[in-house]
């Protein structure tokens, strides 16, 4: 008989780190299949095997290293160490940060740079002071910006269009439209039927997943409910002043990743304060970094550095949160006043800084101005245009006209561009300009497309030499097409 | 649980089953008794009999003589041997008054019964002191200091929720001793003046709460209060907190409230009406390391070793022996230590081995302490020795429940990290000293 010494409690709930870090996995993996679904829809079994590809160089890179590191420096049995270390966590969360275009050599180089600078050197598991995928993603994103792309197809983020085409607000409900129907609407972005990291996507899915593991007490509901809160308020600020609605604060929150950062990322314990007031600072300082990252920053997606700036705060937020828990509300409601306040008047100043893209609208002329316009005899001589088709459409003729536009002199094998003439003959003026066919570049010639501009013709006598139309800036060559169009026409009808 | 705070209790598995309708064992003193000379850690304590003297059940052999006053009895008849140091179930050394039991038992009582009807306050606060009444949770504190210095008291709190893992030994007592146990209410609650009393009691004690219900029935501003299976339910800033959603400073006369526990009750009311102290004890022997886990009605002084061997004995070969429940009370390396006046289990659990492994910084310490304070960063200040960290996380609050280390996914033993963080800081040199 033996009576064994330890110190009470000689009870335990049962709970472990292992099982933990076992639902943890099965959450991220859940995400990841996502991911694969989405490529091979989207894409195709190229980009599945690239994407597992991926995921598997960067499993095999963070254990290897962690095994290395065991029998080297720590001197321990390598299997017994990473069992009790989980580096596949940072390597999955790395992997499902990353767009699916990242080559092989980044995600080992980002691999390595999580597992060895911002892991192991800080003394492995547990003492890490940032968020190891995050470094590794940091990394990848700063070196290899330019050469992520491997051979295989995406197409460009919701952030990254929202931030290079449209300055980060708009107010105008066609560009709304026009923009968000690029990703299948705010619907689309939920469920994540749209190119992005590889795991960032499905809003609807990293939710769910957040849900399970908070009910398990896995990850600790508060960082992600005021991560996203925090996201959502500073956003719709920015909407009130530009009057931009709902959808707005709505898109912030559903892309860029910030929801699997909420879950996933934030939620790291290693990284967080582990006092609840402290993961309550912590969360909203992650969701103001990254409303002003992305607003005012040079980065589209500013969930990874404010995590990363956050992290740093950790300590300060631990040395605020020190005390008996429940006194902290009082102790602390200073500082989150403060907070809040400088949050509101930060996004409130950058809102100010930055203006909504107004969409580009051709110039509607008065009709002759003699400064300013082409006569169609000059528009004629230099872009030849030949009736092809004669039509009759009840009282009025249609003519088919192929005139040659932008695309003579600038590609191979130019085709010109064919245009339908309405004409009434009774009389005798132009009733409707349309293309058929337009093979000029696809942007120059945009402008002159557009129905404000072609709607100038109607009504015009066709037996007016000098009538003429404004150019429109940056697609002159498009719109002398135009009028040497209706030019051919005019004349064949008289 | 709000915003900044968890949910600072937890529900733990009681495993009361086990013992909560086996037989009642009553087991006899053997050749010897030993009366550990302590209270609440304190060793103060002046023998009144000498070698050779006779004794009898009841006998006031002992006396507490610092600032208060705690009288210690014999609990067999027989004659006085000497005094021995033994092992106590504080895990110390400590001097015990050895009796040889002549084994008839003779009764003859010191103290006198009252009818605490007729008595006036001072009367009964005198009386509960000489009876040497402690509290019967487990932590053995002198019971009439409560009523002495009690001041518009509104509300007495009866703790009957035992929320220890493991023991029934309070349920047995209320169950056994119900009349006693009414009777001890209405005799306390007249003692502090409180306008009600509670019988706070766990809800998933269904039986024993129907019959409590029915027995209140016709006793005046005695009510039966149904508390939720958690831990530490029983400890008094948790139990108070819950039944008044209002937390106090120092003690709960801060509110007007006095909390007791229920064999406390139970053995004031006995003094009261037969004059006898605590002399003998309901005590939980359980535990998947025993032969066979029961309740037993064992006379104070008798060592569990004894006991034990009368349950069948040991059915593991590397085990802990626990004086008290698995969550508070000390593993306690060797089987000599005697049943106290506030002994309530012994508990014997199988040794397993757990594998300690990096801390996560979950925070599952801090969401259930108790307590309130930070546990995990205590652990951590105590490595470091930073006494000023370890002054600002208030480590004086931690009763040392043992919820940190229970839920501690990592299987660190958060406890005894903060019970070191309590000696760096008693250790540490005075501020503006030196």
């Amino acid at each position: 008989m033996k009576f064994k010494l330890n110190p009470a409690p000689n009870y335990h709930c049962g709970a472990s780190t292992r099982k933990i870090m076992l639902e943890l996995t099965i959450a991220l993996l859940v995400v990841f299949a996502f991911g694969l679904f989405h490529q091979f829809t989207a894409h195709g079994m190229k980009n599945v095997i690239h994407v597992c590809a991926l995921m598997l160089s960067s499993v095999a890179t963070a254990v290897i290293v962690e095994m290395l590191w065991a029998v080297c420096v720590v001197k321990v049995n390598p299997v017994a160490y990473i069992r009790d270390s989980f580096p596949w966590v940072t390597s999955i969360i790395l992997v499902l940060m990353v767009p699916a275009n990242t080559n092989i050599y980044p995600i080992i180089i980002g691999t390595l740079f999580a597992i060895v600078v911002a892991k192991l050197f800080f003394g492995g598991f547990g003492q890490n002071v940032f968020n190891p995928a995050a470094i590794g993603c940091a990394i990848i994103f700063s070196f290899f910006a330019t050469s992520l792309a491997a051979d295989v197809q995406t197409f460009a983020t919701p952030t990254k269009t929202i931030a290079a085409t449209y300055g980060w607000v708009m107010n105008d409900p066609s560009l709304i439209g026009e923009f968000l129907d690029k990703f299948g609407g705010l619907w689309g972005l939920f469920i994540g039927s749209y190119d992005g990291a590889i795991g960032e996507t499905c809003t609807a899915l990293i939710l769910l997943c957040g849900v399970y593991l908070a009910v398990r007490k896995v990850i600790d509901w508060r960082v992600p409910v005021f991560y996203l809160g925090t996201v959502f308020v500073l956003a719709s600020i920015i909407g009130l002043v530009h009057g931009a609605g709902i959808w707005y604060p709505v898109f912030h929150v559903l892309t860029g990743g910030v929801v699997f950062g909420a879950v996933f990322m934030a939620t790291d314990p290693v990284t967080n304060p582990t006092t609840n007031a402290g993961k309550v600072i912590f969360a909203i300082g992650c969701g103001l970094l990254t409303v002003l990252i992305r607003v005012k920053g040079s980065l589209p997606e500013g969930v990874l550095y404010s995590i990363l700036l956050m992290n740093m705060l950790t300590p300060w937020i631990e040395r605020a949160c020190a005390g008996v828990q429940y006194q902290l509300g009082k102790k602390l409601l200073p500082l989150l006043t403060g907070l809040v306040a400088v949050s509101v008047g930060l996004v409130f100043a950058v809102a100010n800084m930055i203006a909504p893209v107004v969409p580009e609208i051709p110039k509607v002329p008065e009709f002759l101005n003699a400064d300013k316009h082409f006569t169609m005899a000059d528009s004629f001589e230099e872009y030849p245009a030949k009736v092809v088709n004669k039509a009759k459409d009840g009282d009025y003729v249609v003519y088919k006209v192929e005139a040659n536009g932008y695309a003579f002199g600038h590609y191979d094998d130019p085709e010109p561009n064919i245009f339908l003439i309405t004409i009434d003959p009774a009389s005798r003026t132009v009733v409707k300009v349309a293309y058929e066919k337009f093979n000029d570049t696809e942007y120059v010639g945009d402008n002159t497309m557009d129905s404000r501009f072609l709607s100038q013709f109607e009504g015009m006598s066709i037996d007016d030499d000098n009538a003429g139309v404004d150019t429109v800036t940056n697609a002159t060559i498009t719109s002398q097409s135009v009028i040497s169009a209706v030019q051919a026409a005019v004349q064949a009808a008289r | 649980m709000s915003l900044f705070t968890g949910a600072m209790r937890k529900h733990v598995d009681g495993k009361k089953d086990l013992t909560n309708h086996t037989e009642l064992v009553k087991v006899q003193a053997g050749e010897k008794v030993y009366i550990p000379l302590i209270n609440m850690g304190s060793t103060k304590v002046d023998v009144l009999v000498k070698e050779g003297d006779t004794v009898s059940v009841g006998t006031k052999i002992a006396m507490r003589n610092d600032n208060f006053v705690v009288p210690i009895f014999s609990s067999v008849s027989g004659t006085v041997v000497g005094v021995e140091k033994r092992m106590h179930s504080c895990l110390k050394l400590v001097e015990h008054l050895v009796i040889a039991n002549d084994g008839k038992y003779t009764k003859k009582y010191d103290i006198q019964p009252l009818d605490w009807r007729k008595a006036t306050r001072e009367e009964l606060v005198e009386f509960m002191m000489n009876s040497g009444m402690v509290g019967c949770g487990g932590a053995g504190f002198p019971t009439y200091i409560k009523y002495k210095f009690a001041k518009d008291i509104h509300t007495l709190i009866i703790n009957d929720v035992e929320c220890e893992p493991y023991i029934t030994a309070d349920y047995r007592e209320s169950e056994i001793h119900m009349p006693l146990l009414l009777e001890g209410v209405s005799a306390m609650k007249k003692m502090c003046g409180a306008k009600v009393a509670y019988i706070a009691i766990k809800e998933t004690k269904k039986e024993l709460i129907a019959k409590l219900k029915e027995a209140v029935a016709n006793v005046e501003g005695v009510e039966v209060k149904e508390v939720p299976d958690v831990y530490p339910m029983g400890w008094e800033r948790t139990l108070v907190y819950e039944i008044t959603k209002q937390r106090y400073d120092k003690l709960p006369s801060e509110l007007g409230i006095i909390v007791n526990n229920a064999t406390t009750a139970v053995s004031f009311a006995k003094a009261l009406t037969t004059g006898e102290p605590i002399v003998s004890k309901i005590v939980t022997f359980s535990g998947d390391a025993l032969v066979k886990c029961a309740n037993v009605e064992v006379p104070v002084g008798v060592p569990v070793g004894e006991i034990i061997q009368q349950l069948g004995g040991y059915s593991k070969e590397n085990i802990h022996l626990i004086a008290g429940g698995p969550m508070m009370g000390k593993a306690i390396v060797n089987d000599q230590f005697v049943i106290h006046a506030y002994t309530n289990a012994v508990t014997v659990l199988e040794a397993k081995e757990e594998k300690e492994i990096g801390c996560l910084r979950c925070g599952r310490c801090n969401d259930y302490c108790p307590a309130g304070i930070q546990p995990v960063r205590l652990n951590n200040a105590a490595k470091i020795k930073d006494i000023d960290m370890i002054e600002k996380l208030e480590v004086q609050r931690c009763i040392e429940c043992g919820m940190c280390t229970y839920v501690c996914p990592s299987h660190i033993k958060v406890t005894e990290g903060v019970r070191k963080a309590k000696q760096v800081l008693a250790m540490a040199p005075k501020k503006g000293g030196k």
